[in-house]
């Protein structure tokens, strides 16, 4: 049976019913692991003997009656900036060194206890920094839809994983782009949920306040069963909101988007978007239309014009104050020298890649005394706008449909020495974060190329259930995504 | 031409460890004295990548309360801002503190100066975390020349309250009176220790100097001054340094200065190059903070009256003394016990006398704290009342009141111990029988008259009289003094 | 506004980053181009914003005053670079450091 090519909620039933093991599944997501790991280096660290170990304790624990949980025996991606105990950590950096978290994140420690299998800590853009994956220490990963190119990042390892069978699902972090992004690029689904909705503790900070965990699948129902699994409250991060979340699985039970108001935003169609991620949107609107959705025309000037430059300050600014902690002192890497100041400045220097350096010093500008009105401070009150535009368009429409990426994945190294284009890659995306909301990308299937097109869905906050209930729509017409090939036949 | 004269202007920043239990950020115990290094540390207090602050309520509230007893007002949504900076011992390489909407602004607070009382403005009170610890490694501890340095994080993100006075001290003893009454107020309050030995309390202190030519001389910050003494040193210090500096016409540069308390000076730390700029920015992993109003009024029910209350008080309505107001309100306790035995029926003079005499010595030779006196201010005031009817004299009081302090027993029994009865006689019933007995004795009250007892047999005999009369109801010296007194009224 | 080699170094230091002599003209012109986009925002009409007007997010939780111990420090210590028993262990604080206690 080809395990690596079921969705997680099926991989979950079998198990609990008897029909197959954990350990069945957990040697056959290995085995694809392997075989294409050597092409794609999705993956830093692959964790092949935890993994069995531990479908062995949850096919003891089925044998013995017990109930393992929501995602039994399902192998797990998780990106390599979330901590899991004693295993290695890196965030894609030299700087890390071999550390082992002494903790877990929160959302690890969940999906752990809903008896998921983590199966390996992924590839990514170093501290969630790029949009690639190939701003990575550990190498950059494929593309496996085409090998050639990029998987979109940072979280592109995460996508290409789940892309090509490794796991049914994996976790991403999303910052400006980083799990919508790549799942485009990729051909899958991945989700950032509202901001708060899922616990950050224990997911190495980029940009604290747009950070956000979220789920890659190939099926809207397992985003679904992630979701179900990791919103929870979390009093360990205080930006995480307070109370019960909404069932998503349950959400998904009878989709329908008859009578709800679909928004198009007039600001990103046409212009330099790749003309088949425009037709995408169109056809999908259309289908949406035809089953009784209302199509309205949104407006979001000011994200169009300003989301990138805002981001651009913002994430810097914060991540420089984040990153200020890696100085060789508690964990990582230590470069020697006989003075403190020394061993600051070269174990920084050496440690940290060129785009991370980038954008610690961008950040650090932004915040210095004399620049902090006129372009942190400044960039604070666009944010609020940013806001309270997406909050206007939300009174139009119960839904925004727009592209995640301006462009069908790019070659590798086509962009790597052109950090401001680079950037733009995020540029659909990054207003979502700027102002907190949910946002999805949802594969609807290939260009006549063979690469995979998308769409974006936006809802306001706490609605992601919403989101999924029309993602669910979509994918029932436009097909679940497949496990590719990964160049390997 | 006139001599140039100079105005001292110093301004306090006074670094307030808060009595939590738990850390600001995180739950660590906050104990961290006696601890081994690095065992009260966590993800969040040693900035682990990933770890995330959670404020802790406690240390709000006991914000608020120092906050309301310095008469601040307080923001209702406050938030807390990063200050960045490396340094070892900041494991984040940023403090989480507070900036633009600090939890409390504009508050003030009077300071007792020979006999005067001078109100001090207070810019503002704010929390934020604390650091960690460096021990430097050489034979000397010192700073420079140092191999290495070791770094525990046990003190890392313990709560402090940091309390801004505005610049309107004028010397050093003004700036100590206004320590030791913020270390008086928190203990008050209970919010801290007020401990400066132990670190508890810390100052850092600004000077600078007005002259009387119109000039101003730059602000000058001065760090590491671990004791009220070295803070006044330094201050002299930076006084006379300052005026010598201004006399020659040269500036001063502004800049921070650290106090050698060896060779009693002040430093300068920092090349001109390297200026401060801690990028300061709203801390994105809390929200802001709503202070509500029932957390504010419940706080301000629990606040006792602050010690310079008590202290005039006790000058103004109560008539003590300026020593004895200020020594009687230095300690809640002691001021609340005092209150209380007054209050129980006592003269307030007679009350103020023996607290500050027998109870403030006790406390002071066991080390015990009011509370946990054998005594308590109804007892004193029980045993005063004899002393004020007269039936107990103060000697016999005293030896009294030890008895209830060793055995804890209310004053009656106490006097039986002691061999003085219940109910014992007035000064004036005393008097009554002591002139009738020597009346009734003419002779031998004739020889006590003229001098010529000199063993003492019939004095003693009379004593006998008496006491058989009185049924032992007084102490011995007291029917002995009112003996005399009898016979100094003969003599007329 | 122009951004010069003097002000990139100045940033650098602050962040406790070398930039190699041959990488810093390049950065300056990426702080040229970048500085360039965020002026765009200059163009956004931002009176009377409050930027910290939160308006949908939560408010601050507040924890409990409970003390608890937490039970991974030795793995925690373990990971430390330099170590001297319990302590983690840096080389001489030397010239150019921030040497400020809290203020
Ligand atoms: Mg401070
Ligand atoms: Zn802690």
């Amino acid at each position: 049976m080809l395990f690596h090519e079921m969705e997680a909620s099926s991989i979950a039933s079998g198990i609990r019913e008897g029909e197959f093991t954990a350990k069945d599944v957990v040697v056959d997501c290995l085995a694809r692991m392997r075989a294409l790991e050597p092409v794609l280096n999705a993956l830093i660290t692959p964790l092949s003997e935890n993994a069995l170990a531990k479908a062995v304790g949850i096919d003891a624990a089925v044998s013995s009656g017990k109930d393992p949980g929501s995602l039994c025996g399902v192998p797990v991606v998780i990106k390599d900036n979330m901590c899991a105990r004693g295993v290695r950590t890196t965030c894609g950096s030299r700087i890390l060194g071999d550390w082992k978290p002494p903790y877990d994140a929160t959302v690890v420690d969940l999906l752990e206890k809903a008896g998921a299998v983590v199966i390996g800590k992924s590839n990514m853009d170093e501290f969630a920094m790029g949009s690639s994956t190939e701003h990575s220490a550990f190498g950059p990963t494929s593309n496996p839809r085409d090998t050639d190119r990029v998987p979109g990042g940072s979280s592109g390892g995460s996508a290409a994983s789940v892309a090509a069978g490794y796991a049914p699902i994996a976790l991403g972090s999303d910052t400006g782009g980083s799990i919508r992004q790549p799942a485009a690029f990729c051909g899958i689904h991945g989700l950032k949920p509202t901001y708060g909705l899922v616990s950050r503790w224990g997911l190495v900070a980029f940009a604290s306040s747009l950070d956000q965990i979220g789920p890659f699948a190939r099926s809207v129902s397992d985003i679904a069963l992630v979701m179900d699994t990791i919103a929870r409250y979390d009093p360990r991060d205080s930006t995480c909101r307070p109370g019960d979340r909404p069932g998503y699985r349950e959400s998904i039970k009878a989709p329908t988007v008859r009578g709800k108001r679909v928004g198009i935003v007039r600001e990103f169609q046409g212009g330099s978007l790749d003309p088949d991620l425009g037709r995408s949107i169109e056809n999908t609107a259309s289908m949406l239309a035809s089953s009784g959705a209302e199509i309205v025309d949104v407006s979001l000037p000011e994200s169009a014009a300003y989301g990138l430059p805002c981001y651009y300050i913002i994430a810097p600014a914060e991540a420089s104050s984040n990153l200020a902690r890696f100085d060789g002192v508690r964990y990582g890497l230590r470069e020697d020298a006989a003075d403190l100041i020394t061993q600051f400045i070269r174990t920084r220097s050496k440690g940290f890649g060129e785009e991370v350096q980038r954008r610690i010093l961008t950040g650090t500008f932004a915040l210095s005394s004399g620049y902090y009105d006129a372009y942190y401070l400044l960039a604070l009150k666009v944010r609020r706008r940013i806001c309270v535009e997406f909050a206007d368009a939300f009174e139009a429409a119960d839904v925004i449909l727009m592209p995640a990426t301006p462009s069908l994945p790019f070659r590798k190294g086509e962009l790597i020495d052109d950090p401001i284009s680079m950037y733009m890659s995020d540029v659909f995306t990054l207003p979502v974060n700027l102002a907190g909301l949910p946002g999805m990308t949802v594969s609807t299937g290939m260009n006549d190329s063979g690469l995979p097109l998308s769409v974006q869905l936006v809802a306001p906050r706490w609605e992601d259930s919403r989101l999924l209930e029309f993602a669910a729509v979509i994918e029932a017409w436009a097909g679940r995504p497949g496990v590719a090939s990964g160049g390997v036949l | 031409m006139m001599p140039l004269s100079f105005e001292t202007v110093i301004g306090l920043e006074v670094h307030v460890q808060l009595a939590t239990e738990s850390k600001l950020f995180c739950s660590c115990p906050t104990a961290y004295i006696g601890s081994e290094p690095n065992t009260n540390v966590c993800p969040a207090c040693l900035g682990l990548p990933g770890s995330l602050p959670s404020l802790n309520r406690r240390a709000l509230e006991l914000g608020v309360k120092a906050a309301l007893a310095l008469n601040c007002s307080i923001n209702c949504m406050t938030k807390f801002h990063r200050k960045n900076y490396f340094y070892p011992d900041l494991p984040k390489a940023f403090q989480v503190s507070q900036y633009d909407v600090p939890l409390a602004v504009s508050g003030s607070m009077p300071i007792f100066l020979e006999g005067k009382v001078k109100n001090i403005n207070i810019t503002r009170l704010h929390l934020e975390e604390d650091a960690g610890k460096l021990i430097h490694e050489t034979a000397d501890g010192r700073l420079s020349g140092a191999a290495f340095s070791l770094v525990d994080y046990n003190r890392a993100g313990v709560p402090l309250a940091e309390i801004v006075s505005e610049p309107e001290l004028s010397s050093p003893e003004e700036a100590r009176e206004y320590v030791l009454m913020i270390r008086r107020l928190v203990r008050y309050l209970e919010v801290s220790d007020g401990d400066m030995e132990s670190g508890s309390l810390r100052v850092d202190a600004n000077i600078s100097q007005k002259c009387s030519d119109g000039r101003w001389g730059s602000r000058v910050e001065i760090k590491n001054v671990n004791s009220l003494r070295a803070m006044e040193r330094a201050l002299e210090y930076e006084t006379i340094r300052q005026r010598g500096l201004l006399l020659k016409g040269e500036e001063i540069v502004q800049e921070t200065r650290h106090w050698d308390d060896n060779s009693g000076v002040t430093r300068s730390s920092r090349g001109k190059e390297e200026a401060h700029d801690y990028r300061y920015f709203p801390e994105p992993d809390l929200p802001q903070i709503a202070v509500e109003r029932t957390l504010v009024e419940n706080v301000r029910e629990s606040l006792p009256e602050p010690p310079w209350k008590k202290r005039e008080k006790f000058a103004r309505e109560w008539r003590l003394s300026p020593a004895d107001s200020a020594s009687l309100s230095e300690n809640l306790d002691v001021a609340v016990f005092l209150e209380n035995v007054a209050a129980s029926g006592a003269d307030r003079q007679m009350a103020a006398n023996w607290v500050k005499t027998d109870i403030l010595r006790v406390l002071n030779e066991t080390g015990l704290a009011v509370g946990d006196l054998q005594v308590g201010p109804e007892g004193l005031a029980s045993l005063l009342a004899h002393v004020e009817k007269g039936s107990l004299s103060n000697t016999a009081a005293k030896d009294v009141l030890d008895i209830m302090l060793k055995k804890g027993i209310a004053v009656d029994d106490a006097m039986k111990e002691a061999g003085v009865k219940a109910g014992g006689v007035s000064r004036e019933s005393l008097l009554g029988v002591v002139a009738k007995v020597l009346g009734e004795n003419a002779a031998e009250t004739a020889l006590l008259f003229s001098g010529e007892d000199t063993s003492g047999k019939k004095r003693k005999f009379l004593q006998g009289l008496i006491m058989r009369e009185i049924r032992g109801q007084a102490a011995p010296e007291d029917v002995s003094a009112m003996i005399d007194r009898v016979l100094d009224e003969m003599k007329g | 506004m122009a951004i010069d080699e003097k002000d990139v170094l100045h940033v650098a230091r602050l962040a406790r980053l070398d930039i190699a002599p041959d990488r810093i003209e390049p950065m300056v012109r990426y702080f040229q181009d970048i500085i360039g986009h965020f002026r765009t925002l200059e163009k956004c009409d931002t009176d009377g914003i409050d930027p910290f007007e939160e308006s949908g997010s939560h408010l601050c939780p507040l924890r409990d005053d409970e003390p608890k111990a937490w039970d991974s420090v030795l793995e925690a210590l373990e990971e430390a670079p330099l170590r001297e028993g319990r302590f983690f262990k840096v080389p001489a604080i030397g010239g150019g450091g921030d040497p400020d206690a809290l203020s």
